[in-house]
């Protein structure tokens, strides 16, 4: 039984949050916020790859759990109920940022949370390469080896089986392994 | 923000350059600075909608007082309310046809009788006699009448 587990003083707080929050209480709301943007924000990126999409992305999901928080349940784990709807705005921001720039490469390039030492044609590679990579095996590269979730979790997150999950992160390595090969190679 | 490794196959098949490339491309931003804006913004978007619906709930407010006749006596007394209600309707037409159906029994008599011809033909009692020539032909077809 959930209600039998025995709870940390953090999962404690986070129900307290939880229940004050569905009870109206904006600042409670607000520090649910504070606690998952880190994590909400790096499923996104995963997911949509370009910052400004990612900030997009992570605002929507909030906004829709903070509509749906009455209907959660809080014997369940906030993070990955909020993670699952943050996940899914990014899936949707993602297909309509598709559909309008097909070909347009990614705003990450030009971020300012990136790594200066970094060479910027290997970057540029590296972002095409992704970009040809297909949005689930991106978001699978991304959500294991960046973000270090395992198989099971991002088939949560991303809607898919394990399995699938699995196969998509070592056809993923492989694309991008072939892709870079060539330039590292020439260095 | 990285986590630690949790997965004993996740370092398999990876390559540690592509690896550190897109964590470099893809973590999350490292300045602290940065959250409580993503925060505000959240919030934000957040208090939006919730002014709107508090707005619509004032808006609405005028039959919130409606919200009491939720109890069972008070919903009860409406059931009974109503049924009277409806009997008293019910009782109403039948009365209302049964009126209408003997004022138009009258009016159909009464068109009947005005449209009857009287026993007697006053246009034959008032006319003019004819003068016909002795030997016209209708003496013979009607000598009563010449």
């Amino acid at each position: 039984m959930a209600s039998d587990r025995v709870l940390t003083p953090d999962a404690l707080e986070e129900r307290a949050l939880v229940l004050a929050a569905q009870a109206g209480d904006p600042e409670a709301f607000a520090g649910l916020v504070r606690r998952h943007q880190r994590r909400a924000y790096a499923v996104a990126r995963a997911i949509v790859l370009s910052h400004d999409d990612a900030e997009d992305a992570v605002q929507e999901g909030f906004l829709h759990a903070f509509r749906a928080l009455e209907r959660f349940r809080p014997e369940q784990a906030f993070g990955a109920w909020l993670h699952r709807i943050v996940a899914n705005a990014a899936l949707d921001i993602a297909r309509r940022r598709k559909v309008r720039d097909a070909d347009e490469l990614p705003e990450s390039l030009s971020s300012p949370h990136r790594d200066p030492a970094e060479s910027d044609e290997l970057r540029r590679r590296l972002a095409v390469a992704l970009d040809t990579l297909g949005e689930r095996q991106r978001a699978v590269i991304v959500l294991h080896d960046v973000e270090g979730y395992k198989h099971a979790e991002i088939g949560a997150l991303l809607g898919i089986p394990e399995g699938t999950a699995r196969s998509d992160l070592h056809h993923a390595r492989a694309h991008l392994r072939r892709q870079l090969s060539n330039l590292r190679s020439t260095k | 923000m990285i986590r630690p490794s949790r997965d004993p196959q996740r370092s398999s098949d990876a390559d540690p350059q592509i690896t550190a490339l897109l964590r470099a491309q893809y973590a999350a931003p490292q300045d602290d600075a940065y959250w409580p804006k993503l925060e505000e913004r959240i919030m934000a978007s957040v208090r939006v909608p919730q002014r709107l619906t508090m707005a619509v709930q004032e808006r609405l407010s005028w039959w919130s007082g409606f919200a009491e006749f939720r109890g069972a006596e008070v919903r009860a007394a409406g059931l009974v309310a109503a049924t009277l209600a409806m009997l008293a309707a019910g009782a109403t037409f039948v009365r209302n046809q049964a009126a209408d159906a003997h004022a138009r029994e009258l009016a159909a008599r009464a068109a009947v009788e005005a449209t009857l011809p009287l026993p007697i033909d006053d246009a034959t009692l008032t006319r003019a006699r004819i003068h016909l020539p002795p030997d016209a032909p209708e003496r013979y077809l009607n000598p009563l009448d010449y």
